[in-house]
């Protein structure tokens, strides 16, 4: 490589410098095992600063780091309907740039006769270890099938 | 010429001064992640690429409507298709002296 080959690579990297994102994989969320009457709006924001215009602080995992904060702020329910807004601004040193996040969560149904039966599972085992006496058991039984066709 | 006592030169770089403080902009609003839709048909893995600079710190050019872009390109790539599932977002960035290019790649499962 003579000096000529090496001014130009030299100036080259310093005319041009970039950077690649953190890819961000948003996980669809099982929609039909979810219970859409109860939607929740969760939002979540990450800022980055591009130093001079080429000096990443922030900038490259800001999407990947505010999902992470939306997954948080959703905690046990499921994310659809992922929203993205991207703002910037000058800021004398260079450019602040803001991800902000907007989802709705769902929590899983419920599943009532999978509750009931393990109640009733669970009521079987305490008749069986004799905890509880026959009538008990039946009454116990009754009331749990009562409140499950009540609903 | 003179604007309330003042040389109109000072009042324009005083406006420009203001314009340029508080220089900023916001894309709007885009759905990556849709709910999909009830029977959907998995009509193969797509992507969709949008470019966009701000140049010279201030002149924001193509780069607000990078997300709307990216995924319109995504799903144009799939005919028929109306939404993305199993989305990857990613933005990669170059400096070039006047200014700041940047690319925004989504990919996903195109459905109907």
């Amino acid at each position: 490589m003579n000096i000529k080959t090496k001014l130009i690579t030299v100036l080259l990297s310093a005319v041009m410098f970039g950077c690649a994102g953190t890819p961000v994989h948003f996980s669809d969320a099982p929609i039909a095992k979810l219970d859409l009457s109860q939607r929740h709006k969760v939002r979540a924001r990450a800022v980055g600063l591009l130093l001079f215009d080429f000096i990443p602080i922030g900038v490259n995992n800001r999407q990947a780091y505010a999902y992470e904060l939306l997954k948080d702020e959703a905690g046990n329910n499921y994310l659809t309907n992922i929203a993205i807004q991207e703002v910037w601004r000058w800021v004398f040193i260079g450019h602040k740039y803001v991800t902000i996040l907007t989802a709705d969560a769902y929590p899983l149904a419920i599943d009532s006769k999978q509750i009931l039966t393990d109640k009733i599972e669970a009521l079987k085992t305490l008749y069986a270890g004799g905890e509880i006496s026959e009538k008990e058991y039946e009454k116990a039984r009754q009331q749990l099938l009562s409140n499950f066709l009540k609903q | 010429m003179k604007i309330q006592n003042r040389p109109i030169g000072r009042t324009l770089c005083l406006a420009l001064l203001l314009v340029v403080l508080i220089a900023s902009c916001s894309s709007q609003r885009t759905t990556i992640v849709p709910m999909p839709p009830e029977n959907m048909q998995k009509l193969g893995r797509v992507e969709g690429k949008a470019y966009g600079t701000i140049f010279q710190m201030f002149f924001s050019i193509f780069h607000n409507s990078r997300t709307d872009r990216a995924y319109a390109d995504a799903l144009a790539k799939a005919p028929g298709a109306t939404a993305l599932i199993d989305v990857t977002l990613q933005e990669d960035w170059l400096w070039y002296s006047l200014g700041t290019f940047s690319i925004l790649t989504i990919s996903g499962e195109a459905v109907r």
